[in-house]
């Protein structure tokens, strides 16, 4: 089925949001816990609230996206909204033990893991910014339309952010070597 | 292998809760509302560039210099106000068109470089508008519209430092009889006062004048300036010889 249809159909049935929810749980799943380092029933929990909002926007979604992008969208801007309520950002002051127990942690979910977990760990020591960006862009393999799909931002912003995101990674990197 | 787990648990709770998707006219009605407001944005800050045009056009720059201390500042006032009224408007109109759809789509420099000329636009519309209709001296008797759109009634109603406006009552020989902006009746010796050519001196012909105050009641010319664009609509209302002659 192509992204609309999905969607047409799920408008249609609420038991056809199953393919949605099923197409897009794990990379969902693996998003909101790199964003925020949670554990696996945290992010569970915030990734069934992005569902539900998904399925209330159903009407918002038009063809011109991805569907990728949207559902991304919704599962960023719930993300926003757990960082907000929760007062700062969780991933800035985890230490590197704990990140490493959190992302070993089985998921039961079928999730891929970043090869470069070094890095991942050194990311989440940006800023949010541009540490959405660089995710998105070499962790979750995200064009830069899609980016600014997801993140609401223009592409020269997209391009603007990673440049820099990278050098401060670069910085990290080497301040650690 | 998916979390089936979670699936039915999403599914369970939309059957539970009875959630149901937001209507879709519901989007096209926020979306539709927040380029509304954009709309209006632009207009108000047209209508803030297009008021510092009328102001600054209307101001007389030769005789700025016979203005002095707090009444500088006052007379000045107005234009950092509208100035600041377009930037707002400006910025309000960033920020509704950036939460529109597919607002976050354009470059910063262009969607600023697109809004900022909209706005440059409709001002200059706005102030090509005011200089034929003339619609803010129907204002004139608020003295904060009056003030905010024409500093000429500020600047022409300082005998003290030398300049008046009004309107002409009388013309004996070297003597005019004015009405000016407040409603003041004012003698004025023109005998060696230089009168500009588009000065006509006949009844109800307002006029500028630079000159000396001799009286409360008396003044010598210097020079006689036509009123310039746009009718004179000061207080003279209150005064009894105007409304007679009216």
């Amino acid at each position: 089925m192509t992204d609309i249809e999905l969607v047409t159909a799920s408008l249609k049935d609420k038991e056809n949001f199953r393919h949605i929810v099923d197409k897009y749980q794990a990379p969902l799943l693996r998003y909101i816990k790199r964003i925020l380092y949670l554990s696996i029933n945290d992010a569970e929990d915030i990734l069934q609230e992005a569902f539900i909002t998904i399925y209330q926007n159903l009407n918002q979604y038009d063809g011109k996206f991805k569907l990728s992008s949207w559902v991304y969208r919704i599962a960023h801007n719930i993300a926003i909204s757990h960082i907000r309520h929760n007062g700062k950002h969780l991933g800035i002051s985890i230490t590197t033990e704990e990140l490493e127990k959190i992302q070993n942690e089985d998921t039961s979910l079928d999730i891929d893991l970043s090869n470069s977990e070094f890095v991942e760990k050194l990311t989440a020591r940006l800023d949010h910014k541009y540490k959405e960006v660089i995710l998105l862009r070499f962790f979750e393999d995200k064009s830069y339309t899609e980016i600014s799909d997801i993140l609401r931002i223009s592409k020269g912003t997209v391009g603007s952010l990673i440049n820099r995101g990278l050098s401060k990674l670069k910085k990290l990197l080497k301040d650690e070597k | 292998m998916k979390n089936k787990k979670l699936t039915d648990s999403v599914l369970e709770r939309i059957e539970k809760e009875k959630i149901k998707p937001i209507k879709k006219d519901i989007f096209v009605l926020k979306n539709t509302a927040l380029f509304v407001l954009c709309g209006i944005s632009i207009l108000i800050g047209g209508v803030g560039f297009a008021m510092n045009l009328t102001f600054l056009s209307r101001l007389d720059w030769s005789v700025i210099t016979y203005v002095q201390g707090i009444m500088k500042f006052v007379l000045f006032t107005p234009p950092f106000l509208w100035l600041l009224l377009t930037v707002v408007s400006i910025f309000m109109m960033y920020i509704e068109f950036r939460k529109t759809k597919d607002g976050y789509r354009m470059e910063n420099k262009h969607l600023i470089m697109i809004i900022a000329a909209l706005v440059l636009i409709s001002g200059v519309i706005g102030w090509g508008i005011e200089n034929k209709y003339n619609i803010t001296s129907y204002f004139t008797n608020v003295a904060a519209i009056r003030d905010a759109t024409d500093p000429r009634y500020k600047i022409w109603s300082n005998p003290e430092d030398g300049l008046l406006a009004g309107e002409i009552k009388e013309v004996i020989n070297d003597e005019l009889l004015i009405v000016d902006l407040e409603g003041m009746d004012w003698e004025i010796n023109i005998k060696d006062a230089f009168i500009a050519g588009k000065v006509v001196l006949q009844n109800d012909e307002s006029i500028k004048i630079i000159g000396e105050k001799v009286s409360n009641s008396r003044f010598n010319a210097s020079k006689i300036l036509p009123w310039g664009q746009g009718k004179m609509r000061g207080m003279q209302e209150n005064n009894s010889i105007y409304r007679n002659t009216k």
